[in-house]
């Protein structure tokens, strides 16, 4: 009798939640977009896009969530484009990291009817594979930001001269875009040796490993860093060891020491490519996409750099996170 | 050789007769434990001072003791821990935490720097006793406690900074003081530090009771028990000290950067138990040194450091160091196999 009774009561509420549970996709859900990124909100570069994705998100009144893992991860970043293709995204904005891992997911993501857009690494321009379907790219030109910034550097580059890049992501074909362009213009114009250096992201090994080079080889003219995790450690060196003024620097991205650095003289010029701009427009290109179907277009949020003059102003924006 | 068959007064033409036998001094060479790592640095500097002279500098040595302090100073912890037995995957979290913590502390706190020091080290060992806790409450082996704690005091880390390195741009006593400091050309004060935590847990580990019970609570645990040594304690008070040590070298990083990134220190678990192996510690427990595994974290940085001093193709270091790592221990391995005796 007893176990009739709980029998039936199991029953209904077995139906109940089923029920509910097929249910569920039906009901009206509001929108959400998923930005996600090769490296989590722990750079302090992605960390500005994170604000540009939350406040996007704010403003439209959507939910719009920014991911990625806390160092570089194919993997990790294509589990999360997964599990944002199950959630039923309205949208997906991603870094195209590492282009046939991430052409894979978005490929199955738009065949599933989900909007995709690039954002921060596009597909490259010599890519031999498939074709990958973002439907816009929403970021810097790595390559022609590399050239821009080793042009700004040339009256300080003699003939022939060697010249160190600080690679804190091998692999990564973003930065090794921006290398290529650096070397490119620099082998073209000047003649120079470019040596490309593994430093890691440890800052303390990186900069021992700046400094063992430029023991080998003192006759290094010029230092390039790739982003503030290469620049701190690259900074560090130039006022311990006096370098200011012996060796030309310049980085990409922004954070409080490079800025600093800058104003003080012992960086010559670092790359802006406003990456809130990566967060926020996407989403908001995303939201007119979903809502009134209009076509993402490719937007370049890469602008010049960023030099003594133009230090000061910006300055206050990268401390509320901005820039 | 034929040895025992001579006997009685032939002693002394024994001695004459049978060169076999090894002399004391080499007996007393073979003997030090840290013998394997020794060999192996020795054959790396003179390997990368014959390709590139500039090597072999004082400054070249400074810079790579002031990389080897911050990787040291974690491992001597991960070296007890190893020794009784146990494995902290998370002082690398605790690392980035602790120092995250403490340049907090400074700056939006503006705490003073003689009680945001000892607060944050406090909570460094906090995290150190919890994976402790957690370990012998739930009898979960230590490495799956701290995969999980390491993941979660790194989340920890990026949420409370905003994923932002925490940067103090002037002049501070207190990061001088931590690692900021030069003692000697390029020297930093951070190698300071790693010899006095060397000395103290070389003290500790080797002239006292407590360096005993460490041994035997990493060896035989039943035959511990039975000699009345407190194996549940001494690892509990090795995790916290793993913690305190992590939580140290974070320290030391944003003394040296005059930053604090919650990203760093990302790779310090795998290394640290690398320096300990290179140097001689059993991933079995119940034997190891702090001797050799500040070598072995000396050796490390000098791989990195002379790789690039002798223009090696850049993107070859990690694989490099990765085929030294396993030489090494196969080394030390090889020379305990064949010297049983000096256990």
């Amino acid at each position: 009798m007893k176990k009739g009774i709980l029998g039936a009561l199991l029953t209904i509420a077995l139906v109940a939640t089923l029920s509910y549970a097929v249910r569920l996709p039906a009901a009206p859900q509001p929108l959400s977009f998923f930005v996600i990124a090769h490296t989590g909100p722990g750079d302090p570069f992605w960390a500005v896009v994170n604000k540009g994705v939350g406040d996007a998100g704010k403003m439209l009144g959507v939910k719009a969530v920014f991911q990625g893992p806390p160092s570089r991860d194919i993997p990790a970043q294509v589990n999360m484009a997964r599990a944002a293709i199950s959630a039923r995204a309205a949208g997906i904005a991603i870094s195209v990291s590492d282009p046939p891992a991430i052409g894979q997911v978005i490929r199955d993501a738009r065949a599933k009817g989900i909007p995709v857009v690039a954002i921060n690494v596009q597909e490259p321009a010599d890519y031999k594979g498939q074709p990958i379907p973002y439907m816009a790219y929403i970021g810097m030109n790595e390559y022609e930001a590399g050239k821009n910034v080793a042009r700004y550097l040339l009256p300080r580059i003699p003939q022939g001269a060697k010249v160190l890049i600080a690679m804190h992501e091998p692999g990564h074909v973003g930065l090794e875009a921006r290398a290529r362009g650096i070397r490119e213009v620099l082998t073209a114009e000047r003649g120079a040796k470019v040596e490309t250096l593994d430093t890691t992201q440890d800052p303390t090994k990186s900069l021992s490993t700046m400094r063992a080079f430029l023991k080998a080889n003192p006759d290094t003219k010029a230092l390039f860093t790739l982003g503030p995790l290469g620049a701190i450690p690259a900074i560090k060196m130039i006022r311990e060891d006096k370098l200011a003024g012996k060796i030309a620097m310049a980085s990409f991205d922004m954070d409080a020491t490079t800025i600093q650095a800058i104003k003080e003289g012992l960086v010559e010029a670092t790359v802006d490519q406003q990456q809130y701009l990566q967060g926020f427009i996407s989403v908001v290109q995303l939201y007119l996409h979903a809502k009134y179907k209009l076509a993402p277009t490719d937007y370049n949020t890469g602008r010049g750099l960023v030099t003594k003059e133009t230090a000061a102003t910006v300055e206050s924006l990268v401390k509320q996170g901005y820039r | 050789m034929g040895g025992k068959a001579i006997s009685g007064g032939a002693e002394a033409k024994a001695v004459e007769v049978l060169p076999a036998a090894p002399p004391e001094w080499w007996r007393r060479l073979l003997a030090i434990r840290e013998l394997g790592v020794l060999i192996a640095l020795i054959v790396l500097i003179i390997i990368f001072t014959l390709l590139q002279p500039a090597f072999l500098t004082l400054d070249t040595f400074g810079d790579i003791l002031t990389q080897a302090a911050e990787l040291g100073v974690a491992a001597v912890g991960v070296t007890f821990l190893m020794i009784a037995g146990e494995f902290d995957l998370s002082v690398g979290s605790n690392f980035a935490f602790a120092g995250v913590l403490l340049a907090l502390l400074v700056t939006q706190f503006s705490a003073s720097p003689f009680l945001a020091v000892p607060a944050a080290l406090l909570f460094a060992g906090a995290i150190g006793l919890l994976n402790g806790l957690i370990t012998l409450a739930t009898r979960i082996p230590s490495f799956i406690t701290t995969l999980g704690t390491m993941m979660m005091w790194r989340g920890l880390a990026l949420a409370i900074t905003g994923g932002w390195p925490i940067s103090i741009l002037t002049a501070s006593t207190l990061l001088d003081v931590l690692g900021g400091k030069a003692v000697y050309r390029t020297l930093r004060i951070s190698a300071v530090w790693l010899l006095i935590v060397a000395a103290v847990f070389w003290g500790l580990l080797g002239k006292t009771a407590y360096g005993n019970w460490v041994f035997a609570t990493g060896g035989k645990r039943e035959a511990a028990r039975a000699l009345g040594v407190p194996v549940n304690r001494v690892k509990l008070i090795n995790f916290t000290l793993a913690g305190v040590l992590a939580g140290a070298a974070g320290f030391l990083q944003f003394g040296r950067m005059n930053s604090m990134s919650p990203v760093w220190g990302d790779a310090l678990a795998l290394e640290a138990i690398a320096a300990a192996v290179i140097g001689g510690t059993s991933l079995m427990g119940g034997s190891g040194t702090i001797v050799g595994t500040i070598l072995g974290a000396i050796t490390m940085a000098s791989i990195r450091v002379g790789l690039v001093m002798v223009g090696a193709p850049s993107y070859w270091y990690t694989a490099f160091l990765g085929v030294v790592i396993v030489l090494a221990v196969i080394l030390n391995v090889k020379l305990e196999e064949t010297f049983a005796w000096r256990r």
